[in-house]
């Protein structure tokens, strides 16, 4: 029965996404019921409460708007930054190779948090006393550095996966065809390797995109920050929080089906 | 002139960052002892041929997985005063050494259910991984779909993906810093302290961060040292060999 149940599923993939999506709401709105019986949506999410989480203010770009930029701006950087470390990583040149591992293990083993804090507060602190001048750094570009700065280590980790993964007769079939290093990477094996990464850097993006709710620490208005100060205002956390947690989850939950998808194309792709 | 570094503030504090310390440890070793125990649990049931036992697993870990942390620790900290509904939660707390158990206690809630779906989706990988003949032959011995679980299928999945498992570890490690944002006095908001009453950010981060290298490159020491001793020797291929 079972079998059939999944086939069922696989084929009507579009209409299960969205009565997962429902079935959930339904869920969360039943444990409200349950739980907490008197709350008042229709007073915490009012238009301009929505309008001011998902956009932001009239004059002011902020809120869901903003969390989609950040994380959009962000992993392009890292993606570039990671695409340079990554191949740094897996060279063998040991001038190259040493700072980038030490590079790479040291931002995967430091929280996010801490990260942010550096680049924010501690950094700015020292760099304005040697040079004499006053270091600001705003908080949105802080967090976007933060970001660039943390996820290449991971996306360096992912090219390099995707690096070892090309089998050595690659490199050696563009070497017989006369192909200098450079080109064999440009031409060859980077091409193969991003397309094998695809999934996996949509995934980190995922966790990128939840991530950015850290920010909130500094005090970048986006989807998060938002909804808290919302919360500030008129104090229903509950009724702000679970609508928070839909949003947040229908965005990563439709992203990381999309990485999914993609994943068993690529599948697909390098088994025919 | 350039800045002047003041290192003996750190000492002047030191008491501060040891607190902070022994509380990441407190949220690390419980959350992980439970992340693992959930995320094993839903792993198993994810990978179960029982459709809806599968099914509810699987809404478990699609919930859990794409909230993100930070709104998880806030919806159980600003919706719900754990402490009231739950009363043994106090003991524990006061067991534990705590002050504020509220706090402490949302963040540990949301740190295990956050990672236990990381760790119960690499759980499952190992066991479809797994060759189904592994199955088959435990079923032809006799035993169980529990047994065969439990003493064949289960023990070499988790070898398979100890790497995967080591690493969602070490992120609640550093997951555990974000408890910071509803005040539990952890390592990273002692650094806020410490900046706050000195403007000495820099010292502090500087101590922090090597505190959290040393945290992250102990566990992933030890894991592998369990993965060297204390794992069974999966041998199947030397096995089929001879």
């Amino acid at each position: 029965m079972s079998d059939k149940l999944h086939n069922y599923f696989e084929k009507n993939k579009a209409f299960f996404f969205i009565l997962n999506i429902l079935l959930i709401i339904t869920l969360l709105k039943l444990f409200q019921v349950y739980t907490n019986p008197e709350t008042d949506f229709a007073s915490a999410l009012t238009f301009g409460n929505i309008k001011f989480m998902l956009f932001g203010m009239e004059d002011e770009f902020g809120g869901l708007a903003l969390t989609f930029t950040i994380a959009i701006v962000a992993i392009i950087f890292s993606f570039i930054v990671g695409s340079l470390l990554g191949v740094a990583r897996y060279s063998d040149v040991k001038i190259i190779k040493i700072p980038a591992t030490i590079y790479i293990e040291l931002f995967r083993a430091l929280p996010l948090i801490m990260v942010i804090f550096w680049v924010y507060f501690a950094i700015p602190i020292v760099a304005g006393a040697i040079f004499e001048t006053k270091v600001a750094v705003s908080a949105l570009t802080s967090a976007i550095i933060s970001f660039t700065l943390f996820e290449s280590a991971y996306i360096a980790e992912i090219i390099r996966a995707g690096l070892k993964s090309i089998p050595k007769g690659q490199f050696e079939a563009a070497k017989t065809l006369g192909m200098n290093p450079w080109q064999t990477f440009t031409l060859i094996i980077l091409p193969q390797a991003y397309r094998r990464m695809i999934p996996a850097i949509l995934s980190q993006f995922v966790s990128l995109f939840k991530d950015t709710s850290l920010v909130y620490v500094i005090g970048v208005v986006e989807f998060f920050r938002a909804a808290t100060i919302v919360n500030n205002r008129i104090y229903l956390s509950f009724e702000i929080l679970s609508f928070v947690a839909i949003v947040y989850f229908i965005c990563a939950f439709t992203l990381s089906k999309i990485a999914g998808q993609l994943e068993k194309k690529v599948e697909k792709q390098l088994h025919t | 002139m350039g800045y002047e570094f003041d290192w003996l503030v750190l000492l002047t504090y030191k008491q501060l960052l040891i607190d902070g310390f022994i509380m990441t440890l407190k949220l690390s070793i419980i959350g992980i002892f439970f992340a693992f125990l959930l995320g094993s649990i839903m792993g198993l049931a994810r990978a179960s041929t029982n459709f809806f036992i599968s099914l509810f697993a699987t809404y478990y870990i699609e919930f859990f997985r794409n909230i993100p942390l930070i709104v998880q620790m806030f919806f159980i900290y600003f919706s719900f005063t754990l402490t009231d509904t739950f009363l043994f939660l106090e003991t524990i707390g006061n067991g534990l050494g705590l002050e504020n158990y509220n706090e402490f206690f949302s963040a540990l809630i949301a740190l295990i259910t956050y990672t236990s779906t990381y760790i119960a989706e690499a759980i499952r990988g190992g066991i479809q991984s797994l060759p189904k003949g592994q199955m088959e032959a435990a079923k032809t011995l006799g035993m169980s779909y529990y047994q065969s679980m439990y003493n064949i299928v289960f023990p070499q999945a988790i070898k398979i993906v100890w790497g995967p498992i080591t690493s969602q570890f070490i992120n609640l490690i550093k997951n555990s810093s974000l408890a910071m944002t509803i005040g539990v006095a952890e390592l990273t908001f002692q650094t806020q302290e410490i900046d706050s009453i000195t403007f000495r950010g820099f010292e502090a981060a500087t101590a922090v961060t090597l505190l959290y290298l040393f945290l992250t490159l102990f566990t992933s020491t030890i894991m592998s040292l369990v993965d060297k001793y204390a794992l069974i020797k999966t041998s199947r291929v030397k096995g089929s060999i001879r």
